[in-house]
């Protein structure tokens, strides 16, 4: 069995307007696998996410990343760590290359051209490198937000939602980017709301419901014992959920 | 430290002064050139020497420090209050960046175009002023720490406020007339004993007597005290600035 790059326990998240977003989450992400992270909107699944990546504070509980703890050693574990927001955030009046020339920057990279090089390439957004943020259309600002985490070529990438409201063609695109980097060794944690997507990428899925993981399991496993396609279990299982 | 970061953050916020030209340099240039014809040529001349100077070599230094404030609290201010908008504070707060280094980021950033505003200020004021600058390690001194105090000041507000109405409040309601209570355009001994008092819990004017200083060995102040107060000043706008970012208040949720 893989070694886990991260481990959560007991985490627990209230927000200072009392939304209780986490409730005493554990779990453990292993070495290069593509984790899907499924559940409904206001799960808890961005909170946790974010957490991780350091953009939110925990209440309590520890957050371990490469087996250091994000919040003490947030310096070795941020430069370790990519992260692809919901948001598209990015200066609408900086050009793609300044974009990750500034996140390049904002990681101590010296010479990030190389890596930028071969980003805009990957990402089919060489021909755009030098167009500003605002004349993107939606798909290419998205293709920007996953070069801008990818720029610094960590080893785990976090996707919250990557391809919402993308065409079918970078959809496509971005699944196999995701494979490639897979490939490459880099563990890959994914939302998202199109369950077909989770289905085709991950190798594990857990469900998060009203700040609560419902279980984790191996994909195959999974739908191997309930007979029937992600979709459906992911109802059933978030529907009891919403029952109980 | 790592400085590359810091100087990423910087040199983003000194590329303004060459992306945005006429709002940066521009405007502060307009206006300063305003006041050295009205108040320095035309009221100027009926005024006469001031502690040994001539009225628009008077006022020479404390319109430098005027924009250099403005323009420090409004550069940091904007751009951060810009950046939580776009959602893009968030790349910092992903990035193994500390806070004291984002902070710097923005601190030098800030005082560098200052100090490019300042110095064009002044190219512009020999049309009507004769060089002059007694002491120019202490202007340097001045430009640097008066810069930091507001680029921090700018950096506090634009965690705090919430949208562009809120933040006005400083630029217009504080910054400018402690400006022009600070002795700009006046010397202290001119104020009733009781102004004169008041005048010395005011840190504008302590930093444009230090720039007088600086620039003609004339101020109401002495010297190390200007600067001693500027220092304090920066030391507690940095120790809320740590703390606020530290508290990860407005930032972080």
């Amino acid at each position: 069995m893989s070694e886990s790059v991260i481990s959560i326990s007991h985490l627990d998240k209230t927000y200072r307007n009392g939304f209780h977003a986490l409730k005493d989450v554990s779990l453990d992400i292993r070495e290069g696998e593509i984790f899907g992270l499924l559940g409904p909107n206001g799960a808890g699944k961005t909170t946790l996410i974010n957490i991780i990546a350091g953009l939110v504070m925990k209440t309590s509980g520890s957050v371990l990343a490469l087996g250091k703890d994000v919040e003490k050693d947030y310096r070795f574990t941020r430069s370790r760590i990519g992260l692809v927001q919901q948001e598209i955030a990015f200066d609408p009046f900086l050009s793609v290359i300044e974009t990750l020339r500034l996140q390049a920057g904002y990681f101590g990279i010296a010479n990030a051209e190389p890596r930028i090089d071969q980003l805009l390439k990957e990402l089919r957004l060489d021909d755009k490198r030098n167009a500003v943020g605002r004349s993107l259309s939606g798909g290419m600002k998205r293709r920007v937000m996953i070069a801008k985490a990818l720029v610094h070529d960590p080893e785990i990438v976090f996707l919250d939602e990557p391809t919402a409201g993308v065409d079918v063609d970078l959809r496509e695109n971005l699944w196999s980017l995701v494979e490639k980097m897979k490939e490459m060794g880099k563990t890959i944690i994914l939302t998202t709301h199109y369950l077909e997507e989770a289905e085709a990428l991950a190798q594990r899925i857990a469900i998060i419901n009203q700040g609560k993981i419902l279980f984790v399991e191996e994909k195959e496993k999974l739908l191997s014992d309930h007979g029937t396609p992600l979709a459906d279990i992911y109802r059933k299982y978030v529907h009891q959920e919403k029952t109980v | 430290m790592n400085f590359i970061p810091v100087l990423t953050i910087a040199k983003k916020e000194i590329s303004h002064v060459f992306k945005l030209p006429l709002q940066v340099l521009g405007a502060p240039i307009a206006t300063s050139i305003l006041y050295f014809l009205v108040f320095g040529h035309a009221i100027g001349s009926r005024v006469g020497d001031i502690q040994g100077v001539s009225y628009i070599e008077f006022i020479m230094p404390g319109l430098i420090m005027m924009n250099m404030v403005t323009g420090a609290f409004n550069g940091v201010f904007s751009s951060l209050i810009l950046s939580k908008y776009m959602n893009t504070f968030t790349d910092l707060l992903v990035s193994p960046m500390s806070y004291l280094e984002i902070i710097m980021g923005y601190v030098i950033g800030s005082v560098g175009r200052s100090i490019i505003t300042a110095g064009a200020i002044y190219v512009c004021a020999l049309f009507f002023v004769p060089f002059r600058a007694e002491h120019p390690l202490f202007i340097l001194l001045m430009l640097i720490f008066v810069g930091a105090c507001f680029a921090l000041l700018g950096f506090i507000v634009g965690v705090v406020a919430d949208n562009f109405e809120q933040a006005s409040i400083f630029p217009n309601f504080i910054i400018m007339p402690l400006s022009f209570l600070g002795g700009i355009f006046y010397s202290v001994e001119m104020l009733p004993a009781f102004a004169q008092t008041l005048s010395r819990y005011n840190p504008l004017f302590y930093m444009i007597n230090g720039m007088r200083y600086g620039f003609y060995g004339i101020a109401d102040v002495r010297p190390l005290v200007a600067l001693g107060v500027v220092f304090t000043v920066f030391i507690a706008m940095l120790a809320i600035t740590w703390f606020l970012v530290r508290s990860g208040y407005k930032l972080k949720q």
